[in-house]
């Protein structure tokens, strides 16, 4: 019923580039804010693209109306690490240390990946080298659905590092951590960069990051983190963050309890679900099963890998002067019963794609 | 087994009921059926007060402070923690111990690689190993700068001081078939091709690399990366030609012994060896040279990385005894052996084998700390020295006996008597 009635509404505002500076107002019984507030009752105001107000009492005039009766509304999803559309591309064995790499060349703007991603409500990803070096180079944040349909860079993203086992090979130096360690002294100085995202699972290898990096006003981000319980102190003296999953019904209880344990501590998590926004959700349900609390778990998907990617003043909160991508689901958003009933990029509506099998004779 | 052990500490379930603690400014005072010193020592019965961490006093009933907390621990026997001056984390550990990109990497620290959070450490504690200094892997000539470790505490307060050396290794796992080394075939070439293939090869580049640091030493100028080296690798060989960092022999064999001789004679060094099974064939030139020996494991058996690259060496098990009876410095090392190979087993088979058990504790304790230059802190029960205990439930080193309290820094790291239990 609700869908036939959000898919009536679809028709009726199909994008009108004559009047985009027509204003939108989306009415729907929730809006998660993506900080952790609930708002109730208001009006999304969606000029331009961007937000201007989040619980207005009435409707500017000549504004689109769209109700979505019983839905609720939260930020686009943002997953800080993923390889969408490269393939392989992200994977440079050449050197151990890259930092001259950037992910951007390896962007593929009209691979079909991105399309998907944006009609599943996954808004912004970071394209991000994989761990295959200490070094790996900048990521590159990416908006999933740009103009003509087609994804685009936006900004560097943080550098990417890794002190994990894939980080090394056996025929190219160095081979041994104690080399690593010495080569990353050397070049990490004053001007590297100024955020980094470094995979690092073990209690040491993390302790070991905290180390290297931090010293000079870096902001760390710890992907997977898979001990960061044994270590979580330090993590939140350090101001750093973590990226965990993605999780799947088989993920160990130790892993799914470690986002409520870090969140409890005060260490920011985001998740990622390499690149499908069906496995963010997934994920923070699961993590929500062993105790993750609600708002810290939309936040995961939004408010916290914004800042991780540093996109946090545009994206990632629905709050006013943001730009207005939004999802709108049949009930709560991290609820797995509910549908994903809209997607809007920068105010407007995307087409979310016939969720039927193609019929046979009719080839798609 | 956990009635009589039930018995044997029957009467500290009074003292639990004190609610003893080993919290930091707390005054412990141990009070035992004996206390083996480590230095030659045995107190019977014996006390052993601790305070902050370290030993205050020892004796058969040294003066008490007032505030001492009196821990009856029964039939129980004190002795110092067991320090292994050798010990090979590589095998117990999945972290990249051996840098293969070059063959002189003197300026690089296993510390970097140590995974301090790894259980093995725990196991050691149990085991009553309260240091050990975690030696680099053979894989290079020139290998990197070890580092001593407690094996209690937690994270990077484990890292303790000692005096610097590096691990240079001629033997097998440096050249031939260590790692990937390999001659040159087809046109598969990487980095590991021009390594040494030859205990020639080996000495040749030990030689280079020595002579290149003195030379630029003696000519006042600073070193360049080159062939083989690099300015940072060179800067850490000046050191130990200057002395300030020292060195180590990896050498199973007795013609590697003689190597090492001559390698430090021609560049005025001294050296300690490492492992040395056929040590008990150059006892003259040992005793001669007062060459400190870190010798292990007993049986001879190359373990763990070597085991599958080290050239056969001819086993004796009286070695110990011999070094011992020709005044050579030496201490034994379970190399990387845990529970029935471990370091106590080791010392306690060298006790069945004719050696007298205060010299084989001293093996393991006292004579460990000397040869790694911690002496003055570790490996004896003294005032002043940092309060490493293990409370065996019987005699120390023996086969039937176990720890069953290990103090490291006066903090509990495994206690299966309930004695420091705070119950109150």
């Amino acid at each position: 019923m609700l869908g036939l009635l959000v898919s009536l509404l679809s028709s009726t505002i199909a994008p009108d580039p004559v009047a985009a500076d027509r204003a939108i107002a989306v009415k729907v019984d929730q809006v998660y804010t993506g900080e952790g507030e609930v708002l109730r009752g208001g009006y999304l105001i969606i000029r331009d693209g961007i937000l201007v107000d989040v619980a207005a009492a009435s409707v500017p005039e000549g504004a689109w109306v769209l109700e979505y009766p019983g839905a609720s509304a939260c930020p686009g999803f943002i997953d800080p690490v993923t390889g969408l559309g490269a393939g392989r591309n992200l994977q440079e064995p050449a050197r151990a240390v890259l930092p001259q790499a950037h992910a951007k060349h390896s962007l593929a703007p009209f691979h079909r990946d991105f399309r998907q991603a944006a009609r599943q409500g996954l808004i912004t990803v970071g394209l991000s080298p994989t761990s295959d070096n200490l070094i790996g180079g900048h990521l590159a944040v990416v908006r999933t659905s740009g103009p003509e349909e087609a994804a685009a860079f936006v900004q560097d993203g943080p550098m990417r590092m890794a002190l994990v086992d894939d980080a090394f090979e056996w025929n190219r130096a160095p081979t041994s951590r104690m080399g690593a360690m010495h080569l990353l002294r050397q070049e990490i100085g004053e001007d590297f960069a100024d955020s980094v995202v470094i995979d690092a699972r073990s209690a040491d290898q993390i302790r070991l990051s905290l180390e290297l990096l931090g010293g000079s006003g870096q902001s760390v981000t710890v992907l997977h983190a898979t001990e960061a319980d044994e270590v979580r102190d330090s993590l939140a003296a350090a101001g750093a963050s973590v990226i965990l999953g993605p999780y799947t019904l088989s993920s160990s209880r130790h892993d799914l309890k470690l986002a409520a344990e870090l969140a409890d501590s005060g260490v920011p998590v985001a998740f990622t679900g390499n690149g499908h926004a069906a496995h963010l959700r997934t994920t923070a349900a699961l993590a929500m099963k062993e105790g993750l609390p609600a708002k810290e778990a939309l936040r995961a998907l939004t408010s916290v890998p914004a800042k991780i990617l540093g996109v946090e003043k545009e994206s990632g909160t629905l709050a006013k002067g943001k730009r207005a991508d939004l999802l709108i689901f049949s009930g709560h958003p991290l609820d797995l019963a509910s549908r994903l009933e809209a997607v809007m990029i920068a105010g407007l509506p995307i087409e979310l794609g016939s969720t039927e099998s193609p019929k046979k004779g009719q080839g798609q | 087994m956990i009635m009589a052990r039930s018995k044997q500490f029957a009467g500290l379930a009074v003292a639990a009921l004190l609610s003893v603690t080993a919290e930091a400014g707390e005054t412990l005072a141990l009070r035992c059926r004996q206390v083996h010193d480590g230095n030659g020592e045995v107190f019977e019965p014996g006390v052993v007060v601790v305070e902050d961490g370290k030993v205050v006093a020892v004796g058969q009933s040294p003066a008490l402070p007032s505030a001492a907390k009196v821990v009856d621990c029964g039939e129980a026997v004190l002795s110092p923690g067991l320090i292994d001056a050798a010990w090979q984390l590589g095998t117990h550990s999945d972290v990249g111990f051996s840098e293969q990109s070059s063959e002189v990497i003197p300026h690089l620290h296993v510390a970097d690689s140590v995974d301090l959070h790894s259980e093995v450490f725990e196991t050691l504690a149990r085991e009553g190993v309260t240091s050990v200094y975690v030696t680099p892997e053979a894989a290079s000539v020139l290998g990197s700068q070890g580092a001593l470790l407690k094996t209690g505490g937690a994270g990077i307060s484990r890292l303790v001081d000692c005096p610097p050396s590096i691990k240079a290794n001629l033997g097998p796992e440096s050249s031939r078939r260590a790692g990937w080394n390999r001659r040159p075939f087809s046109n598969n070439v990487d980095f590991h091709v021009r390594r040494p293939t030859t205990r020639m090869g080996s000495t040749w580049v030990f030689r280079k690399a020595f002579a290149s640091a003195k030379e630029y030493a003696e000519l006042g100028i600073e070193a360049v990366n080159g062939e083989g080296h690099t300015e940072e690798s060179i800067a850490a060989l000046q050191e130990v030609l200057s002395g300030k960092v020292g060195l180590r022999f990896q050498a199973r064999k007795a013609h590697d012994i003689h190597t090492a001789q001559r390698l430090c004679t021609e560049f005025g060094l001294t050296h300690i060896l490492e492992y040395a099974q056929e040590a008990y064939e150059c006892l003259e030139l040992l005793a001669e040279t007062r060459t400190p020996v870190i010798f292990g494991p007993l049986d001879a058996q190359a373990r763990g990385m070597t085991r599958n690259f080290g050239d056969r060496t001819k086993p004796c098990l009286r070695a110990p005894m011999l070094l011992q009876e020709a005044n050579v410095p030496f201490c034994l090392t379970a190399c990387d052996g845990l529970g029935e190979s471990g370091l106590a087993r080791i010392a306690g088979r060298a006790v069945r084998l004719g050696m007298d058990r205060e010299a084989a504790l001293a093996a393991v304790s006292k004579d460990a700390a000397a040869i790694l230059g911690v002496g003055d802190r570790l490996g004896v029960i003294a005032a002043g020295n940092d309060a490493d205990l293990v409370l065996w439930n019987g005699t120390p080193l023996d086969d039937t006996s176990k720890p069953v309290l290990v103090l490291i820094d006066g903090q509990v790291a495994h206690d299966e008597t309930g004695l420091l239990d705070d119950e109150s």
